[in-house]
């Protein structure tokens, strides 16, 4: 938390910050998007928080002006890409890293890239693809932020685009077939269980992975550890009882957690997280479009088959 | 005296002075006209009638229309004097478009069709016809699209050009093939049977090797280009095309290839069945199939012949006859095989639906080897395998299904045997 | 590059299967004793049909083995890639008993060797082991993906990796196979082919940068030897270098010592030098 004079010294544009949704269990039930949301959260301060940055929080992919998550606009620009954003940040002079070294610099970059390597894969594997996760958690996810017609075509969306990612990822011959995608999802589960391992192995017995101060080395490594630890999985929760075997990892998360996000409950959501009943459903004016679209078609089909002009007479 | 009334009228003169086809709508008049006018010619009331019937066959097999319907009436002229007879096809065209969905299932494969054609599109009899067919668990995919159309307006002589994918995995060999395939052929009839004539020009691709399969079979990957001159024999005379009990069928296949393409090599390959009806209803089958491959570049797996299954030498698993490498079969060059079939009716039954169920007892022999000196070609006779067994046999359509019990008797050591019940569904059966 | 590597018998230092799982699926080794086979078989395309990223992790597969002091010997075949289970040149084969074991994947084939503790990782403690696995996945993520980037969608090399494709294909197909693979592959990697060409490259000079930091002035990345990174690194440096991707090399030529790096790795690898490191290594080599 060293930056915080740095930061407020500096006049900044405003920026706009797209995530995807999160629920009262995690700012954001993406990884990237958790990401960048900790990093904002440990780098400013409460109040400054509305005033620098817009957060939208979304889960409908056309409402980000790159249709990714996280997505950050600064002077225009569109920032995609954890690495990018975080650097953009840093511009910003939104600084975690100030106190580092040219060599942990390095080393955080190099940690980035195996994280999204093992454990983002991974992780859309958990929460996209396994059919029982996808059915009865991540399902959850979504019909609270968003209605009907677009849980659906969102959800089947990031299933297709989640599958392709593992399929091309994986070392099988998957674009000819010849490996399925359970089999895909297995070999990077064992690997995202290694990585986690070796994430332990590097953390030892510090606080944090460099010593007492927080850097985004933390807060890369929470985006995902989090996600794991929050939600015990129905169907496949590998990762998560490999975490929880970990202690010194699971004291890590908890702690970031609690100085992020301290309005946030500690707890495990085992199945369809109970959402708040407060519907957007009238407040979103493209709900009122699609109900528009339906009603002039139903009457067009009506009219089509004389069932409006019998009813007149 | 009756006999006598029956040959006055029979050979009673008669003059047709009209033949009129009715319900004519998109089919031209020139394709029907060629159909119909023998119908002219008849001189008497037998020629008359078994040249009018003769019509009526013609039309149908255009497959242009739902129903032919003959009429004979008077024709009068001018004067309202009866002068002759008028011939009176009703006709009702088929709509434009058709289509099927059929479906095949077992225990080891299935195959679901799906096909839709354009009947008589531009009125010539021409139909366009696209087919696919679905084969599972993941063995194949094939979608294939084709253009008959009659020439010389006789419908026994058809020009046939055709596109086709099919993509399919071959487990035995353990490989996966992408064909692309164009076709143009003829089709016409001779005193020897019936002819096809035909250029094929097939992309194949092989990828997606499993991982133990060896080197050997493994060079063969990637895309090589087949396109070859190809001719087809059949010499049917059977008494019956689904249950035949005498008569024999052949049919003879030479292929050559290498006009372009990287593939070159001459094929051939000759299938025949013969069969004898020894009691009433207890039918012998004999069957032999044949095949010489001499490549003029080396040969690759997927134009190699293989053998073995439930189709082919009962008793042997999927290709499990001849040189395979690590398991996998690796095809040969040459090879035979011969069957002898018993087919039995089921007793206490009757219908047409039974008819078509038979006990059987076979005998199948047969060899594939590679054909790499005079010793491998004697090596065919010497290593003859032997399989015998009894089972069911069903004819569905031009299908056919059988559940057999098989033991192999005789085989080599890297042969792949597969003892006990087995279910096979193919066309052409050995 | 001709390889050098005679078979050679391997001894065994006691080697057991370690607990990873990937090694473990691969193959059913019997526990306790692992042996190199002979006659390991290293297949690759023809470098008039190899695109750069295939002819990296051909390189690193060379210098990999090479390091590791196993013998293997190279084959070049024009349909390597079809050849190769996972559509991908190079591969290795490994030949035990009847069936051979197939290698298509570097990242693979490193962690089967290292769970048989033939491997050259073997003195690294806990964080280098950690920070080992990070930096090549930095080299996978950042170096690969932007070599890819440039051979199939960047539009100066796309020419050339379609005519790459045609070589030795009858007529038609020439023209047809490369841009059926070009569409295949663009159907595949949506998510590549929708990046832009600038990010791509800070992505790759972000990369760069930290892996000639971490690298710093030695000749190799941990003090124990050459590792796996060591040899990754190797066979994208040579690979980018001698390729004709400007826009790469440029950006890489200015890390003056990851150039140098390459060089006296590529060095010791034409003189059959051995990086001896471990004990269970050094008998490996020893009748080289």
């Amino acid at each position: 938390m060293a930056s915080f004079g740095v930061g407020s010294e500096e006049i900044r544009s405003k920026m706009t910050l797209y995530v995807f949704t999160g629920n009262e269990y995690s700012a954001s039930v993406d990884p990237e998007s958790l990401q960048i949301l900790t990093y904002l959260r440990l780098t400013l301060q409460k109040e400054e928080e509305n005033e620098e940055i817009e957060i939208k929080y979304t889960c409908k992919h056309w409402e980000s002006p790159t249709g990714v998550f996280p997505t950050l606009v600064s002077d225009g620009l569109y920032y995609t890409g954890v690495d990018s954003i975080i650097k953009e940040l840093k511009k910003q002079g939104l600084d975690l890293d100030a106190d580092c070294s040219d060599e942990e610099l390095a080393e955080i970059s190099a940690y980035s890239a195996f994280l999204s390597d093992r454990l983002k894969k991974a992780l859309l594997y958990l929460h996209w693809v396994e059919a029982k996760n996808y059915t009865e958690v991540t399902r959850g996810w979504l019909s609270g932020a968003t209605v009907f017609p677009f849980t659906l075509y969102i959800l089947s969306r990031q299933h297709r685009l989640a599958k392709q990612v593992i399929m091309t990822s994986s070392s099988g011959n998957t674009s000819n077939n010849t490996s399925t995608i359970e089999q895909c999802g297995i070999e990077l589960l064992s690997q995202a269980e290694e990585a986690i391992s070796l994430l332990a192995g590097r953390l030892g017995d510090q606080k944090y992975f460099y010593g007492s101060s927080l850097s985004s080395f933390d807060v890369l490594v929470f985006g995902y550890l989090d996600l794991i630890a929050q939600y015990e999985l129905p169907g496949n929760n590998q990762l998560g009882t490999r975490l929880k075997s970990l202690v010194q990892l699971t004291n890590f998360c908890s702690d970031i957690r609690e100085k992020a996000y301290p309005e946030i409950k500690s707890r495990h959501v085992s199945t369809s997280s109970s959402m708040s009943p407060s519907s957007p459903l009238r407040k979103d004016p493209t709900f009122w479009i699609f109900v528009g679209v339906a009603g002039i078609l139903l009457i067009a089909q009506g009219m089509r088959v004389g069932l409006t002009r019998k009813l007149l007479k | 005296m009756e006999e006598g009334n029956f040959m006055r009228i029979t050979n009673a003169k008669v003059k047709v002075c009209k033949v009129q086809v009715l319900g004519l709508n998109r089919t031209k008049n020139d394709i029907v006209t060629e159909q119909v006018k023998d119908v002219l010619k008849s001189e008497n009331l037998l020629e008359l009638v078994a040249n009018s019937l003769e019509s009526v066959d013609r039309l149908k097999s255009l497959n242009a229309f739902k129903e032919v319907n003959l009429e004979f009436g008077a024709c009068r002229n001018k004067m309202g004097k009866i002068d002759g007879t008028a011939v009176t096809f009703r006709v009702k065209e088929n709509g434009l478009i058709a289509s099927s969905i059929s479906a095949n299932a077992g225990t080891q494969s299935g195959d679901a069709n799906l096909s839709f054609s354009l009947r008589n599109i531009f009125g010539r009899a021409e139909q366009l016809k696209v087919v696919s067919t679905t084969a599972f668990p993941q063995w194949g995919q094939t979608i294939q699209l084709e253009l008959t159309k009659p020439y010389y307006k006789d419908i026994t002589r058809q020009f046939c050009a055709g596109l086709g994918t099919t993509n399919f995995k071959q487990p035995p060999c353990g490989y996966q093939e992408n064909i692309y395939e164009q076709k143009v052929q003829m089709q016409c009839f001779s005193r020897l049977g019936h002819h096809t004539f035909g250029w094929f020009c097939d992309w194949r691709e092989l990828f997606g090797f499993d991982n133990g399969v060896p080197m050997s079979i493994r060079k063969d990957a990637g895309h090589s280009l087949k396109s070859s001159l190809k001719h087809v024999l059949v010499t049917d005379n059977r008494d019956d095309p689904l249950l035949p009990s005498e008569g024999y069928l052949t049919k003879l296949t030479h292929e050559v290839a290498g006009l372009g393409g990287d593939i070159c090599f001459s094929k051939a390959e000759v299938q025949t069945q013969m069969f004898k009806e020894i009691f009433p209803e207890w039918v012998l089958g004999l069957s032999f199939w044949g095949g010489l491959l001499k490549p003029f570049s080396p040969s690759k797996i997927n134009d190699r012949f293989l053998l073995g299954g439930s189709t082919t030498l009962r008793g042997f698993e999927m290709w499990g006859v001849g040189p395979h490498r690590h398991g996998y079969s690796y095809g040969g060059e040459a090879y035979w095989a011969t069957g002898l079939h018993l087919f039995l009716p089921l007793p206490f039954t009757s219908g047409e639906f039974f008819r078509r169920i038979r006990f059987h007892g076979f005998l199948t022999a047969g060899n594939l080897n590679e054909l790499c000196s005079l010793s491998s070609f004697l090596n065919l006779l010497k290593e003859t395998r032997l399989s015998g067994g009894f089972g069911m046999h069903c004819r569905l359509g031009i299908a056919q299904i059988e559940l057999n019990y098989a033991i192999p008797l005789r085989a080599q050591s890297h042969d792949r045997l597969k003892p006990g019940l087995q279910f096979g569904i193919g066309l052409d059966m050995l | 590059m001709a390889s050098s590597a005679k078979p050679s018998s391997v001894a065994n230092s006691g080697a057991s299967v370690g607990g990873k799982s990937i090694a473990a699926n691969l193959l059913d080794v019997a526990i306790g004793r692992f042996q190199w086979p002979q006659g390991a078989l290293l297949y690759f395309l023809p470098p008039e049909r190899e695109l750069l990223p295939d002819r990296a992790i051909r390189l690193s597969f060379q210098a990999y083995l090479k390091f590791s002091g196993l013998a293997y010997e190279d084959v070049c075949a024009l349909n390597a890639d079809y050849m190769s289970p996972s559509g991908q040149s190079p591969f290795l084969v490994l030949q035990f008993g009847t069936r051979p074991i197939i290698f298509s994947n570097f990242f693979q084939l490193v962690s089967f060797i290292e769970a048989q503790k033939l491997g050259l990782g073997q003195d690294l403690d806990k964080k280098e082991k950690s920070e080992h696995e990070a930096y090549i996945s930095l080299i996978k993520m950042s170096l690969l993906s932007a070599m890819e980037y440039d051979a199939w969608i960047s539009k100066a090399s796309r020419q050339e990796t379609l005519s790459s494709y045609s070589h030795g294909l009858p007529w038609p197909l020439k023209h047809l196979v490369p841009y059926s693979q070009y569409y295949k592959y663009r159907w595949n990697h949506w998510g590549l082919y929708k990046r832009d060409e600038a990010s791509v490259l800070s992505e790759f000079n972000d990369a760069c940068n930290a892996l000639s930091v971490h690298l710093g002035g030695s000749r190799s990345f941990y003090q124990s030897g050459p590792t796996a990174l060591d040899a990754l690194m190797c066979g994208c440096v040579e690979a980018i270098l001698n390729s004709s991707s400007q826009k790469l090399k440029s950006i890489l030529s200015s890390y003056d010592n990851l150039v140098d790096f390459c060089h006296s790795s590529v060095l010791s690898q034409r003189k059959g030098l051995q990086f001896i490191s471990s004990p269970s290594t050094a008998n490996l080599s020893s009748n080289q």
